[in-house]
Formats: C-alpha cells, structure tokens, sequence
C-alpha cells in the first residue's frame, strides 16, 4: 500500500487510499465518499472529513481516530494541506503511478 | 450458467480471471440484501462507495468468483472504479428489458406504471410463467420479460381464433350488424396497430405499380416482326 503523509500540530499521519474503508466510512460519515473522491476540487466539509477518516492508516488499526477527532484535524490553516495529501494517496493508488 | 451465456458478455477481471457479469435476480436480491435498497432503485450512475463495492461482488458471486467483499474492494483502485462502474452500467442496461415497440405504441393514460418490486416480479414469474424459484433466480429481467412476451403472444394466438368464432358468428346470425364486426375487437390482448400498416404514402411509384398489375400482359412468342 503507498502511502502520502500529512503533518499537523508536529504529528505525523500515514495517508492511503483504501476503497474498503471508503466504502465502510460512508456509514459513519453519512455521505457519498465517492463522489467526493471522483471531485475533491469540490467536496463539502462532511465528505473532506469522511475521506480523512478513510484514508488514515493505524497500527494497529482500532486505534484509529474517530470522525471528530478527524474533523478537529481540519483547520483553516490546515484544509489545504489535508486536501493535497489526500489527493496525492489516491494518486499514488492509481496504477502506473511512481 | 445460462444467464450469463444469452446475455451480451461484459468481463470484469478480478483473482487473476475475467468474470461473465450479468444481473441475475439472484444478483439483484443480493444487492437488496447487502445495501438495504430495493434493487429497482440503485442508481449505478451515481453509486456510492458502499453501493458500488456491493453490486460488485453481488454480480461477481453470481458469476462464480470466490471473492469476498473485502476483495471486491481491493478491485476498486482509483484507476479502476470509473471502468468497473462503466462495465456495472453496460451488463445492467443489457441485463434489464429493453422499451419494447409494443409498449411505446401503448396508449397513455397519463399514470407511469410503477415499477415492479421484487416480490411482484416472483409473483409474475412463478404465477404467470411457472418458474421454478432456482429458474427466476438464475435468470436476468429481460430473459423473464422475453418469456412473458412469448406468452402473449401465445394468448393473442388463442384471442384470435376465439375472435374469428366470434366475428363469424355475430356477422352471419339474425339481426347481424350493418357493419361487419373485427375478430380484432373480441381480443383481451389485441396487436398495438401498426401506425404504418394505415398509413402507407402513396407515391407516382405505387400507383404505376398498381396499374402494371391491372394491364393485360403482352403474350409471349406473338409478337410481329
């Protein structure tokens, strides 16, 4: 799995794309993930913190951060750098890619 | 399986082999089952990631795949999703009945009919066709639709005979009516009438054809030098 990384606050997060954890977030985040995903250029805040919430890679995974703890993650300050790394993930994911 | 003979073949690879897809109602009461959703109402242009991740595997157990959902999962790379979804939408559209002729020449009384549920669908299939359960399950909409077609066809048959009876006799008993009655207008199911069959143009061209026929024809080995 290739993974992009995203530092806020001096914490480093793993980013990936996973379609399973997409599709598994859509039910706790209450939103089409994947219709976001075909246009991050414009995505709500529900479906940017869904993705978030997908795409974090833990070790091991029940650690994981909860969706509120994903959308605190998102700042004004921080929305671009979340939006990029997000896309670069899915980038990565695409086949072909470096 | 027979479904996925007759159908057009759509391929999706997936565990290293390509898998013949097609929407079986055993498919579709999958579907149903893992998202919850009436199978008639999954919009395959504008799926979800749990939705699209469900009516994959669904079509790909159906198949014979062993792969579980997880893996179907796996399937949807970022690359991937906009030609699976594309496949998905092609082995639906060649899956589900097509707008028949008949049904578009069908007068409108203005009321859409309601799509059929799944169970009104089994009901049909096992009342009007006698399918078996594990024949209705293994078989697409449109393969049921091409069976059901076949059955009215097979009632407008009997309809007929039964009109011509019918005709015959109204038109040749006492006080018969002035104008001769249609084995056509005693029919449950009579034939959508053919716009073309009562409105054929008349051109220069069919008229001469016309009158070739009424001319007496040149007699063969007569003619003077």
């Amino acid at each position: 799995m290739k993974t992009s990384t995203l530092v806020i606050d001096n914490e480093t997060l793993t980013l990936a794309y996973d379609f399973n954890a997409i599709a598994d977030a859509e039910r706790i985040a209450g939103c089409n993930l994947l219709a976001a995903l075909e246009n991050l250029a414009d995505i709500s805040a529900i479906q940017l913190r869904g993705l978030l919430y997908a795409a974090i890679v833990t070790e091991p995974p029940d650690v994981r951060p909860t969706l509120v703890d994903c959308g605190n993650l998102i700042r004004l300050d921080t929305i671009a750098a979340v939006t990029m790394a997000l896309a670069k993930a899915y980038e990565l994911a695409t086949p072909g890619a470096v | 399986m027979l479904a996925h003979r007759i159908t057009k073949p759509i391929e999706i690879p997936a565990g290293g082999a390509r898998w013949r897809i097609a929407f079986t109602h055993r498919a579709l009461l999958d579907i149903e089952e893992l998202t919850g959703m009436g199978a008639m109402q999954v919009n395959l242009a504008n799926l979800s990631a749990g939705l699209l991740r469900a009516v994959l595997f669904a079509v790909l157990r159906e198949a014979g795949a062993a792969t579980s959902i997880t893996e179907a999962g796996e399937i949807l790379r970022p690359g991937a999703v906009p030609k699976i979804r594309a496949l998905l939408i092609e082995a639906w559209t060649a899956s589900m009945p097509e707008t028949d002729r008949d049904d578009e020449e069908e007068p409108s009384t203005g009321n859409a009919a309601e799509p059929l549920t799944t169970l009104d669908a089994w009901a049909k299939a096992r009342y009007d066709l006698r399918l078996s359960d594990d024949d209705w399950l293994s078989m697409t909409p449109r393969m049921v639709y091409a069976l059901s077609k076949r059955r009215l066809e097979s009632a407008r048959q009997f309809e007929l005979m039964v009109g011509v009876l019918c005709a015959h006799t109204v038109n040749h008993s006492f006080h018969a009516p002035r104008n001769s009655t249609n084995p056509r207008s005693y029919m449950l199911h009579p034939w959508p009438e053919r716009a073309s069959a009562h409105s054929t143009r008349v051109t220069g061209e069919t008229v001469m054809t016309v009158f070739a026929d009424l001319l007496p024809k040149p007699k063969k080995g007569k003619s003077k030098p």
